[in-house]
């Protein structure tokens, strides 16, 4: 039975189906008889009715709960040696990062599972899919560096430029202070910063300054990679950005050098709650395939070319105070 | 059969309104906030509650050896003192993400759909025993004993009794709203689904914040809650639009209860407490 009388149901009608019918606030759409999305309709399992789990590399923390035991932890605190990594009240599950008191402390999480130490559970393929999407905020953003992300494996660090990793995901060391304010990375190795987005830089589309983004305001950001960008394919464009609608073209297609055309390859989306979802536009403009143009190679100086990756989290402090980083939900998606 | 969407699917809205709107081929986990424990393993370590005993009272998976047969697996028991009835023998299980302390995660924003379920059985040897559900603030259920319902605190609270009633005798079963117990559902007479013994019950809560209706559902049978008349077989929602009566803006937690008689028990083999994040936040 299909309705539109409120809940949408796809196959048998039963009792209670008939009595969704009354609910239409939210109406969904229900498949009784189980939905798949196997590539092959003849799959032995499109039919059973579940979804391929295989499809897609999801991990995701909403942090309703934290489970020492699953992260490797790193901490340097040289005050009254109190850091702290918890659970604490709020809506969504809010994992809080506590750094101690002195100047230059910090904590890093990196995601182990049960193993002894943090293993890399993605490595970044230049052919698939891969999304990030982060909720967070920081109780003192001009005296923080921090990172919420993908890291390879450091457990002696000293920040985020010096650190000699790669970085994938937010970083700022720190945010809004002096010539070189916060990143958004897709790639950040060693001193360098090939960065797809700079806040505070005269390429970048959205420029927040100090006060833009308060204190202990939750900010979320989404990072897309997309490598299917097919000559004719349209690209439409993300609320507030329409100077990127688009099509590509033949002239400049997938894989070419950059230019102004609207590749949505590797953008980057910021949004507070002073703006809607807002496309950093230094992120589109400056960023192409990593392929050289006519191959499959990519290069590793732009790109982690079979670099093990884990989900991290790290704060550090530049004052003598206590510095806190609290997130709401970590997600990381990758294409098989 | 299935439907089969061979290029994916996703529960987002369109790129126009989030960034992964037309690229994500799976649900985005993010969308909705929910706390799902199967118990098909149980440690205080890592599955995200604690746990208070007292005098002896027991939780801890059930022996594969005594699963139901149509258990799959996981079955959490919560068993009451061998020695002390009620209060002081009881068992409880809170939320705390790891904390040695209750911990609030899920918003009842008034805004979102709010929902939960849970499955329970009753031991075959429960004759007076109370089984609470709740998702409540901290207040409620903060100690270590379950005390049964809580009155004038916000949140939403649900408990079942075996013990038989007659008319007027309220120990049947029980939900409660907010400040005040806005009504009983369930036969009064002890004989519905949700408080016979030695069979797997599912209580599922639904909230629809568009016509705000509150969905309580036993099994396949839906309860209307809020009138004082009890059970009314056939009532098929309840509409709860009274503000006062729903814990709107509160951040919960979820608690289970048991207190009985001694050596009596209850099996949990499920429970789901969750929400939808408003659509700015995920």
């Amino acid at each position: 039975m299909a309705s539109r009388d409120g809940n949408v149901i796809f196959g048998r009608t039963s009792a209670v189906g008939e009595v969704n019918k009354k609910i239409t606030g939210n109406a969904g759409v229900s498949f009784p008889d189980g939905i798949s999305n196997f590539v092959k309709k003849d799959h032995p399992l499109s039919k059973i009715g579940i979804l391929d789990e295989s499809k897609y590399i999801v991990w995701h923390d909403d942090f309703n709960k934290y489970v020492s035991g699953h992260w490797e932890k790193t901490v340097v605190e040289a005050g009254s040696g109190d850091h702290s990594v918890g659970v604490i009240n709020g809506s969504g599950g809010l994992l809080e990062i506590a750094t101690d008191n002195a100047n230059n402390d910090r904590v890093l999480l990196q995601y182990k599972g049960n193993a002894s130490q943090a293993v890399g559970s993605f490595i970044m393929d230049p052919k698939k899919k891969t999304y990030m999407a982060m909720r967070f905020k920081c109780d003192n953003w001009q005296t923080c560096a921090l990172h919420v992300g993908l890291m390879r494996r450091k457990t002696d660090f000293n920040g985020l430029l010096s650190q000699g990793g790669t970085i994938q995901g937010l970083g700022i060391d720190p945010l809004f202070t002096g010539s070189e304010p916060a990143m958004f990375a897709f790639m950040g190795t060693g001193t360098g910063l090939p960065l797809n987005c700079v806040f505070g830089t005269t390429s970048s589309g959205f420029l927040p300054t100090a006060g833009d983004i308060t204190n202990d305001e939750f900010i979320e950001m989404i990072f897309v990679y997309d490598p299917n960008r097919n000559v004719g394919r349209s690209i439409p464009s993300p609320k507030n950005i329409d100077t990127f609608l688009g099509n590509v073209s033949a002239a400049n297609p997938a894989g070419q050098l950059n230019t102004t055309q609207t590749y949505l390859h590797k953008p980057v989306y910021f949004r507070d709650s002073a703006r809607g979802w807002t496309g950093c536009s230094a992120s589109v403009g400056s960023s192409d395939l990593p392929f050289t143009p006519g191959t499959d190679t990519v290069n590793p100086a732009t790109w982690p070319d079979g670099v093990n990756l884990m989900p991290t989290m790290m704060i550090r402090n530049s004052t003598a105070a206590i510095s806190k980083l609290t997130v709401d939900y970590l997600t990381i998606v990758q294409e098989r | 059969m299935s439907t089969n969407y061979e290029k994916g699917f996703n529960n987002l809205p369109n790129l126009k309104n989030h960034p992964a709107g037309d690229y994500m081929g799976g649900d985005w986990p993010s969308k909705f906030n929910i706390i799902f424990d199967d118990f098909t393993s149980f440690d205080t370590a890592s599955n995200g509650w604690r746990v208070g005993t007292n005098a002896g009272s027991t939780v801890a998976l059930v022996p594969t050896s005594q699963f139901d047969s149509r258990t799959a697996n996981g079955v959490l028991r919560m068993t009451q003192s061998a020695s002390t009835a009620s209060t002081n023998g009881s068992c409880v299980l809170a939320w705390s993400g790891g904390n040695a302390t209750n911990t609030e995660t899920i918003e009842f924003t008034g805004n979102e759909p709010f929902f939960w379920q849970i499955r329970y059985k009753f031991g075959a040897t429960c004759t007076d025993a109370s089984f609470g559900f709740n998702m409540s603030e901290d207040a409620v259920m903060d100690g270590t004993k379950y005390e049964g319902i809580e009155f004038l605190v916000p949140g939403f609270q649900c408990q079942f009794n075996p013990k038989i009633g007659t008319g007027s005798d309220p120990s049947g079963s029980w939900f409660k709203s907010n400040a005040a117990v806005i009504g009983a559902f369930g036969h009064w007479d002890g004989k519905d689904d949700a408080t016979v013994v030695d069979q797997f019950n599912v209580l599922t809560f639904y909230y629809d914040p568009k016509r705000e209706f509150m969905v309580y559902q036993i099994n396949d049978r839906r309860y209307e809650s809020k009138s004082s008349g009890g059970f009314q077989d056939g009532m098929d929602f309840q509409i709860d639009s009274a503000p006062s009566s729903q814990p709107t803006g509160k951040t919960l937690l979820p608690t289970i209860g048991f207190s009985a008689g001694t050596g009596q028990f209850i099996d949990i083999d499920y429970v789901m407490v969750g929400c939808q994040r408003p659509e700015e936040l995920f």
